[in-house]
């Protein structure tokens, strides 16, 4: 288990992830109130953001990088297959850290969360709504909560293409690694294929800036990373399919920090914050929508 | 979270209750409650272990150890390990709902039956006419190498991917025992289990670990950092119990106000008097060890093992034994190692079936009442045949009676897995909905509960298992 990859829980949800996320939102939509739909842009730009929230939190609390990707991936694998109406973003990115950091076996105390959780938080929310939004986040994960991350390969990767001292290119592709957890690559590929996808990504973009004199330099060392990439049983168009998703990502960050595209969706939710859509102790829709008729929950 | 998230929950446990026949209690402990209940469709008997989400710790959550168990079972996948088949969320009280493989028996009550003569069935041969007869004193040596091989063969799988399991016994090693599965080991309670690849954090941080008679010497002695063989002392000790039908290190538990882990001196003086005190040569890093100093002045013992055990001081049992219950963890034996030992390739050759030439048949689980006061008003039913394993419990024959009045006789008028009819169930989620959630009473606690009781829970026997034992004596 800590040892087979290929036989977690972790293997099958990859298998599994395809095309899961379109068939669910087509279902429901007629039940939602328009204010409470997003579309896919909207969607993922907010979830960056609160992913950025989620890593200056661990960071904050001095978490472990392993502690703060596995949160992600919970956080990433709780969108994949849930709506922003299911639950507040903001709400889950506490819970996610308190979840990982107990998995992770450095459990720390939902006290120490919420002292370092703003105002924004603080004023709608209690510790009794993370520890009730704790055990759905379980539920949604399937019970499969033991996450493998790319660390421990990237480190072999690199001494089997003796690229220890280049620090530049090693630093190059740990960046790509982390990055990689704010795109769908965590849920779609092994951790095995995204190690290699960031070495091969720091390799290829290593050169752009170089003139021509330091890329024949570079260029003993780049033909034998190519070789070596020729001698795996891999697919290079995964890698590339990692590749793009990581440039993708790159995109979305530049477009959400340049333009005000992220105004609309975040006025969106902070109206549905106000409206106390995601309060716990509050019946959030109007009575009639809760009580679905049996056949029709059947249906669903 | 929004109501959308709880219907989910709500539409999940549907599911759970149309797929499972509740048959009765079987167990109750300081984690929850245990019943046995049967798949409707395959007719698969399974085990429900429903968790109390109650709060050990302000601001902990979901407890550690149901995080742990719920995480590593998940993953696992042995012959001799529990099998998780399902979980479930109960969406009203919140507690959570673990659909595990049926066992009928545990090792430690094999032993109590053993141990007090029970009578049971017994059939001489296949189609033979079925007689009650007494449980001999102690069990046969083929169905104890049979059940060792089994543990070690679990206890390998899982130190191979990196597993301390932490709190090995006999009340959490299970037996099957069906009419096809005759006596396979499943290894159960991941509640103190803990991967040890990469730790964060150093695994001596996690408090007081194993129930008190299988603790190994290196943790009595405040090892701060430990090994699967740990898990092998442990072994050892249930060994030697398999043989005698007693423990063998049964020491008395130092239990302070202030401290969660106190030095457990009288454990180790037991260990001590049995195994001899260890000498230097025999465990070289012994002096290094944080209570190390508080033993030097102790009275020094001569080993004499083969007083405490009925093997033969010269088989291959005993030198087993004696390498289960080696002191110094480095040279102990690990449970690859055991698993090639001579014990095991003599006659008899072990079995992943060891009641397969058995003719006593161990009696099944007692379901308990759910309702004590009801108890005696139950009314007496014909006697059942021998032969009918699947007796219908009591309670299920008295259901009639209740539905007139719904919830009669459950104490807080919410509906339990277990008791009440599928029909009243989907009442009474209908009536859920149409109210507010917050008018439900709190299932969690609000009075701060004692420290740590979670882990206590699992590490001192603290489900009684343990303690009714050391009365009796």
């Amino acid at each position: 288990m800590a040892t087979n990859f290929w036989r977690s829980s972790h293997s099958k949800t990859i298998s599994s992830n395809t095309n899961t996320n379109n068939a669910i939102i087509e279902q429901d939509l007629s039940q939602i109130p328009p204010g409470h739909i997003f579309t896919d842009k909207e969607k993922e730009l907010l979830l960056l953001h609160h992913m950025d929230e989620l890593r200056n939190y661990g960071t904050k609390l001095q978490m472990h990088q392993r502690v703060i990707a596995t949160a992600m991936v919970y956080f990433k694998r709780f969108f994949a297959n849930n709506q922003i109406r299911d639950c507040d973003p903001l709400l889950l990115v506490p819970t996610v850290l308190l979840m990982a950091s107990k998995i992770e076996e450095c459990p720390i105390n939902c006290k120490s969360i919420l002292k370092i959780l703003p105002s924004e938080f603080t004023n709608l929310y209690s510790m009794q709504n993370i520890i009730d939004c704790e055990i759905h986040l379980m539920e949604q994960l399937d019970f499969n909560l033991t996450i493998y991350h790319p660390y421990k390969q990237l480190e072999l990767y690199i001494e089997s293409l003796h690229l220890e001292n280049d620090v530049a290119l090693v630093q190059s592709a740990w960046n790509f690694m982390n990055d990689s957890y704010y795109s769908d690559a965590c849920l779609q590929f092994s951790p095995h294929l995204i190690a290699l996808a960031s070495v091969y990504m720091a390799h290829l973009f290593g050169r752009v800036d170089l003139d021509e004199a330091q890329q024949k330099q570079f260029k003993e060392r780049d033909d034998r990373i190519k070789k070596w990439f020729d001698t795996l049983n891999v697919h290079m168009r995964q890698i590339g399919a990692i590749t793009n998703q990581i440039l993708d990502l790159y995109k979305t960050l530049q477009e959400s920090r340049t333009g005000d595209v992220l105004a609309t969706p975040l006025l969106k939710i902070t109206k549905m914050r106000m409206a106390n859509v995601w309060r716990t102790n509050q019946p959030s829709y109007p009575p009639q929508q809760q009580a679905i008729p049996p056949q029709q929950q059947m249906r669903n | 979270m929004t109501q959308t998230l709880r219907d989910k929950s709500s539409q999940r446990y549907d599911v759970f209750l149309k797929k499972y026949d509740i048959v009765g209690k079987i167990g109750e402990g300081a984690y929850g409650i245990v019943r046995r209940a049967s798949e409707r469709t395959t007719k698969t008997d399974v085990a429900i272990k429903t968790f109390k989400l109650k709060i050990t710790r302000e601001g902990e959550g979901i407890p550690v150890t149901v995080c742990r168990e719920i995480n590593l079972l998940r993953e696992l996948d042995h012959e001799n390990i529990m099998k998780v088949r399902d979980i479930y969320l109960q969406p009203i009280e919140k507690s959570l709902i673990m659909v595990c493989n049926y066992c009928k028996l545990d090792l430690e009550k094999l032993l109590k039956y053993h141990r007090s003569e029970k009578k049971v069935i017994y059939i001489e041969k296949p189609g033979a006419q079925q007689v009650l007869k007494k449980l001999p004193k102690s069990l046969d040596r083929a169905v104890i190498k049979s059940v060792l091989w089994q543990i070690l063969r679990g206890l390998e799988y899982l130190h191979a991917n990196w597993i301390i399991h932490r709190d090995l016994k006999p009340a959490n090693i299970l037996v099957n025992d069906t009419d096809t599965e005759r006596g396979t080991i499943k290894i159960a309670d991941f509640g103190l289990a803990r991967v040890f690849k990469d730790p964060l954090r150093r695994l001596g941080d996690d408090g007081a670990v194993v129930t008190i008679w299988y603790r190994p010497p290196e943790i009595l002695l405040g090892s701060k950092h430990y090994t699967p063989a740990i898990d092998v002392w442990a072994v050892g000790c249930i060994f030697n119990e398999l043989i005698t039908a007693k423990p063998l290190f049964e020491g008395k538990e130092v239990k302070m106000d202030h401290n969660q882990n106190p030095f457990q001196n009288h454990q180790l003086e037991t260990i001590y008097k049995i195994l001899g005190t260890p000498s230097h040569d025999a465990w070289p890093t012994l002096k290094h060890l944080p209570e190390y100093k508080q033993t030097e002045n102790w009275e020094r013992f001569a080993p004499q093992l083969e007083r405490h055990t009925r093997l033969d001081p010269t088989s291959p049992d005993f030198d087993l034994l004696k390498r289960l219950l080696e002191y110094d963890p480095m040279k102990r034996i690990t449970a690859k190692q055991a698993l090639s030992h001579p014990f095991f390739s003599q006659d008899p050759l072990p079995t992943t079936q060891c009641f397969l030439n058995h003719k006593f048949k161990y009696p099944d689980h007692q379901f308990q009442s759910e309702q004590p006061q009801q108890h005696s008003q139950l009314p007496s039913y014909p006697a059942q045949q021998a032969s009918n394993m699947r007796q219908p419990h009591p309670q299920m024959m008295q259901q009639p009676q209740m539905q007139p009045n719904g919830y009669a006789g459950q104490p807080n008028g919410r509906p339990q897995i277990g008791q009440v009819p599928l029909q009243q169930q989907a009442m009474a989620q209908q009536q859920l909905q149409q109210q507010p959630i917050m008018q439900q009473p709190i299932v969690v606690p609000s009075a701060p509960a004692k420290k740590s009781s979670g882990k206590k829970r699992s590490s001192t026997a603290g489900d009684g298992s343990g303690t009714s034992r050391k009365k009796k004596k």
